[in-house]
């Protein structure tokens, strides 16, 4: 029998589950059928864990094997030693055969241990576990480890800036589908992770490096009551509050650099260094100010300004439609950002077009995987972080439909939405607390009949 | 090193030209700062034309409500009839931004409220599909107004705080500025169930 308990979670893991869920977590536990699963995924630890310490022992032995070999002297240790760093050639042209005997040996062991046990370890865990935590969380929650539930739109996406930092798009996966269907129009939430990796470093140094990492979602309002012509961007605020140093770092840099040349130039064409002097700094500073001047241009063009500042200080908003983007943005819009943004304590960033909404988490490390190596407690923590984000999210998106939904026909639609009112007893202390904002009180009432 | 002369300027050389890059840096600065306070003040013009766009809208709704309402509420002659009184007062109005205009906007806005809260006494009314569409067309022409209203107060705030703020406050007193205020939320509006006979009362 295979006890785990959510309780003995790291508190980071576990501060946005509430007692009542721990609870409900820890019986899907005690399911046979998930039981099993671990016990079978146990199973393939610890054969892994016996190959690899066969091959990391066979890697070791020939390394000592070939140091032997190639080593010299009167000592066995030093003749080890020796031998482990016996280069052939010289300069650019060396060669250490052991050390990339030990590189090679290793790394092969390495990637054919992942290669044989990540399909029987990894991809069950998700397809196993993480599948029926999701339907705990909303039954019309559906995961799937691969990318099942993706969306195309993603070179789009890439064309209107929203997603123009990943240059090549490599790994999806991970997906969910929720979807809630009325009157034949479906209000739906799609997501995946998504991933971009580019080589970096020359000769042995040359190798791949994460350069983007995100959770990307879209939710589709069926009714959206406030047609939105223009794309409408709510990203990580630049203008405000963590933008200052790349809004002054350009043109400071422009300042020194355009000071240096000038005066090198200048002292050349020019005899006096008082005047050479002078005329650089004006050519730093007009430099500077120019470089800040464009820079300015650019990060204010279609800008929306709004009058919360806590917002403000996270999002800057940029819509062509300054009118419309207004009708979307309200003061209640903002407060549920930013309390969703607080809650999660994650970045994230939106893009609105028609009547769809994308949501792009920003990721750093690794998300979501199930390690080979990790203990199952260790896992679960990864997937508590992603079952509580869906949550938020999901929560979130539906709030944001409300908004969108036409205003004559809010009420019927919330009242009769069964699906929703599916959401299991065990969350409705956490969404109780967003009870007081506006939204978030309407989904209490409406929804969970509070 | 010899010192290299420029003509008559002599000694003053150095003295000169600090004082013409200190002159350069501040007509960039000038110019930068006159054309962003040019550009707030349109800004605030332009979307000040939105509300006014927005408000034409409503008056154009109006009437067709009017007509749809009189048919079933024929008790509330006094209510609707002033609506309409108001309506043409606001379109003779040629003085679009005064005060007084801003606030028979608001006791109109009003008059339209009480009319939308009694039709709810009428079964027949609420169940017009006609009624039903003019009813989301007004709701979505108010809330278009306070997206327009929200961005007129944007500009106008920009616009006062290069007005007020140093440097560029030296700039703004050498220009003609126009004096524009922000919109507030109308006391009215505030409270949740109004009293429109009295309101409306001759």
């Amino acid at each position: 029998m295979f006890n785990i308990d959510f309780g003995t979670l790291p508190e980071k893991a576990k501060k946005n589950l509430a007692p009542e869920e721990i609870m409900t977590l820890n019986g899907l536990f005690t399911d046979p059928t998930i039981q099993q699963q671990l016990e079978n995924i146990e199973e393939q630890r610890k054969i892994r864990q016996k190959w690899k310490y066969a091959i990391y022992g066979g890697c070791t032995i020939l390394t000592v094997f070939l140091s032997f070999i190639f080593g010299s002297g009167e000592s066995l240790p030093m003749r080890l030693i020796n031998g482990f760093f016996y280069t052939i050639g010289s300069g650019d042209n060396s060669f250490s055969p052991v050390i990339w005997a030990a590189i090679i040996s290793y790394s092969t062991g390495i990637g054919l241990l992942y290669k044989k046990f990540a399909s029987k370890i990894e991809i069950p865990l998700k397809s196993e576990v993480l599948q029926k935590m999701c339907p705990l969380l909303y039954s019309k929650l559906e995961y799937s480890y691969d990318e099942k539930y993706s969306f195309d739109e993603l070179e789009l996406l890439r064309g209107k800036n929203f997603l123009s930092s990943y240059d090549s798009l490599e790994k999806v996966e991970d997906s969910v589908h929720f979807g809630v269907e009325k009157d034949g129009k479906i209000f739906s939430v799609n997501g995946f992770e998504l991933e971009t990796s580019e080589m970096r470093g020359s000769g042995k140094n040359r190798r791949r490096v994460t350069t983007n990492h995100c959770y990307l979602m879209k939710a589709v309002f069926p009714s959206a009551r406030i047609p939105l012509s223009s794309d409408l961007f709510i990203m990580h605020d630049e203008i405000d509050g963590g933008g200052n140093s790349i809004t002054y770092i350009g043109p400071i840099l422009g300042l020194i650099i355009g000071m240096v040349f000038s005066f090198i130039f200048l002292s050349i064409v020019i005899d006096t260094p008082s005047i050479t002097f002078f005329l650089s700094i004006a050519i730093g500073l007009g430099i500077g100010y120019a470089i800040y001047h464009f820079r300015k241009k650019s990060l204010y063009k279609n800008r929306v300004q709004l009058e919360n500042m806590e917002f403000e200080k996270l999002f800057d908003v940029k819509c062509e439609d300054q009118v419309t983007s207004r009708m979307i943005i309200t003061p209640a819009f903002m407060d549920r950002i930013v309390s969703f943004v607080n809650k999660t304590g994650n970045q994230y960033e939106f893009l609105m077009q028609g009547n769809t909404m994308y949501i792009k988490r920003q990721v750093t490390g690794s998300y979501l995987e199930a390690g080979t190596e990790k203990n199952m407690l260790t896992n679960l923590v990864g997937f508590t972080q992603f079952y509580t984000d869906m949550r938020e999210i999901i929560q979130f998106t539906y709030d944001m439909n409300l908004m969108y939904l036409s205003k004559t026909d809010t009420t019927k639609h919330i009242e009769t939405d069964s699906s929703l009112s599916t959401i299991n007893p065990i969350t409705i202390t956490k969404i109780s607390n967003s009870k007081s904002s506006l939204f978030g009180g309407l989904l209490s009432r409406y929804v969970l009949k509070m | 090193m010899e010192t290299q002369t420029f003509g008559l300027l002599g000694q003053y050389t150095n003295t000169l030209f600090g004082i013409g890059g200190l002159l350069v840096i501040f007509g960039i600065y000038f110019i930068s700062t006159y054309n962003s306070i040019i550009n707030t003040k349109n800004t605030a013009n332009e979307a000040f034309s939105a509300i006014d766009t927005v408000l034409q809208n409503r008056y154009n709704l109006i009437p067709n409500l009017v007509e749809l309402v009189k048919q079933y509420m024929a008790h509330e002659a006094g209510l609707i009839n002033k609506v309409s009184e108001m309506r043409s007062q606001l379109l003779s109005n040629t003085n679009k931004a005064s005060k007084e205009r801003f606030a028979e906007e608001n006791e109109l806005q009003a008059g339209m409220k009480s009319i939308f809260a009694i039709a709810e006494n009428y079964p027949d009314l609420k169940a017009s599909n006609n009624f039903l569409e003019l009813q989301t067309q007004w709701s979505e022409l108010e809330d278009r107004l306070q997206g327009a209203r929200r961005g007129y107060n944007s500009a106008v705030k920009l616009l006062n705080n290069s007005k007020e703020m140093f440097p560029s406050n030296i700039v703004a007193k050498m220009m003609t500025l126009p004096e524009l205020t922000m919109f507030e939320a109308d006391e009215s509006a505030r409270v949740e169930k109004m009293d429109a006979k009295a309101m409306f009362a001759a």
